[in-house]
């Protein structure tokens, strides 16, 4: 292969993971926080998508405001989920809570889809945002412009996100509960709170990226549920309970899509999995995994 | 400060706590002794509002705490320490502390009471950066009663402080509960190690298979012949 190509496609590998590591973030807060796996966090990401696209198209806004606007509603959506349909479920024993919050969560998750579905009929089920930014060209490499722009907002969430985690007394709860529930509950914490802040602020990330999803490529109905996927293969690989862990893992996702994709797009999506099986051979608690 | 009034708790379907009474006034030193499974950590979970007891009542300061969520207990004052320590391993000890002083009220004053909390542990003042993973027992134990100390509270509960600890240790644990205690917290200490508990404290019970078997002035039952032979091993 050229190398120039090579740089190309690891350029785009990095820049696409981004977006995946940042889901992938939210989706491993929800867990870590409340123990459920949150199967409609693909859907989120995608119905996000799908209002910023709205909001670009009828109302003109520039699609980054679109994402600034849309995307923190979606941290009220995620808080209200939580209150709404996982919480009630939380006086059954441990296994059974979990349990039937994940199947839950698979419910919200085909409703989301299908209502989606329905309300794009008559029009195209792929929606995408039609937005120039000058390509910058750096000796024989391209710079796509618009997903560095992605990229660097990306990267400021994430350091927020840490910052928050860090130094706020809210952000330091999350952990706590995250490292030990009880002792969470017996230092003072509301820990029923705290769960649905956690789904707030993944929830949050998951429609930040859905909005980024429409900008640079595009979002359609069907692909939550994937994604979903995606993100918890992003998760195990990294690392339960590692942010680094899950970062890094979304960028090799990232590259290993732009890599294969380069050659067969069929295989891109697949090798996700195979990369997943061949660290976890490896390393069984993931790359980063304590 | 403190009074369990007949109460009974189960698990499921059976029952651990039998019509079980305990007082604990202000300023007093209590201790709840027993063997393993006597069920003192279920009573301490019941008056955490962990668990809830089927029949009975607690009230914390003269009201019933049957309707108070644990973290709302904590917020009033009421605060357990407890086995196993529960501490938060990917955290720092500072921010262990910290997390200590989360109810509202205890934030505002968290400087103050962290000083307070260093003095009484200078180890842990040297220690503040360090993940809590990587103590020893007994620095662990200085940091989970130093949390608990962090929300002011008005009655401690101590569950099995010192277990685990080298002798030595357990000595300066159970000096610095004497202390906190000279500070007008009331202290609920619940021990295995019966003399040394007895010792320290003004009053005591001896909890037996979920019943209350004996109860008296501290001294009184460190001198009875049956509580000496079953639980000082003397």
């Amino acid at each position: 292969m050229d190398l120039a190509i090579l740089v190309q496609l690891l350029i785009n590998g990095i820049l696409l993971g981004g977006v995946y590591a940042m889901a992938a973030v939210g989706l491993s807060l929800i867990f870590g926080v409340s123990g459920v796996l949150n199967l409609a966090h693909g859907e989120f990401l995608m119905l996000s998508g799908f209002f910023v696209y709205v909001v670009y198209d009828r109302l003109g806004l520039n699609p980054f405001l679109a994402v600034a606007l849309v995307a923190p509603c979606f941290f009220v959506v995620g808080y209200l989920f939580e209150m709404g349909l996982i919480r009630p479920l939380a006086l059954r024993k441990e296994h059974v809570r979990l349990a039937s919050a994940t199947l839950v969560t698979l419910g919200v998750a085909l409703i989301v889809e299908d209502a989606t579905s329905f309300a794009s009929l008559g029009g195209s089920f792929e929606k995408s945002v039609d937005i120039f930014v000058p390509t910058l060209v750096l000796g024989t490499v391209f710079l796509p412009s618009l997903k560095l722009v992605i990229f660097a907002v990306v990267l400021a969430l994430i350091a927020a996100l840490f910052l928050f985690l860090k130094y706020t007394y809210i952000g330091l709860a999350v952990q706590a509960v995250t490292q030990n529930r009880r002792g969470a509950v017996l230092n003072g914490v509301n820990t029923f709170r705290i769960n649905a802040i956690a789904f707030g602020i993944g929830t949050f990330m998951a429609a930040a990226a859905g909005g980024f999803e429409v900008i640079h490529s595009a979002v359609a109905p069907d692909i939550g549920l994937p994604l979903t996927l995606k993100y918890l293969s992003i998760i195990v690989m990294g690392g339960l309970g590692s942010f680094a862990g899950v970062a890094l893992g979304g960028v090799i996702i990232g590259l290993g899509e732009a890599l294969v994709g380069f050659y067969n797009p069929a295989w891109g999506q697949t090798v996700a999995y195979l990369l997943l099986v061949a660290i976890l051979l490896v390393r069984p608690k993931g790359l980063l995994g304590k | 400060m403190l009074d369990v009034d007949r109460i009974a708790v189960f698990y499921g379907d059976i029952q651990v706590i039998f019509d079980l009474s305990l007082h604990v006034g202000e300023g007093e030193i209590v201790t709840l002794i027993g063997s393993n499974g006597a069920g003192k950590t279920t009573t301490v979970n019941a008056i955490s509002g962990v668990l809830r007891p089927r029949s009975g009542e607690i009230r914390y300061r003269g009201v019933s705490t049957a309707a108070l969520a644990p973290h709302r207990l904590v917020a009033e004052g009421l605060v357990q320490v407890p086995e196993g320590r529960l501490l938060y391993p990917g955290l720092t000890v500072r921010e262990n502390l910290k997390m200590g002083a989360y109810p509202r009220a205890s934030r505002r004053r968290l400087r103050e009471r962290m000083d307070w909390v260093f003095e009484l542990f200078p180890r842990l003042r040297e220690r503040q950066g360090q993940s809590v993973a990587t103590m020893s027992g007994g620095e662990q134990q200085m940091v989970a009663i130093g949390r608990g100390l962090m929300s002011f509270p008005r009655l401690l509960i101590l569950d099995e402080p010192s277990i685990g600890l080298a002798p030595l240790l357990v000595r300066e644990v159970f000096g610095v509960i004497a202390e906190i205690s000279r500070n007008q917290v009331a202290i609920l200490l619940i021990e295995q190690n019966a003399v040394q508990a007895l010792t320290l404290a003004h009053r005591g019970y001896v909890l037996e298979h979920g019943h209350l078997a004996h109860a008296g002035p501290a001294a009184e039952l460190l001198g009875d012949e049956a509580i000496r032979s079953a639980y000082l091993g003397i």
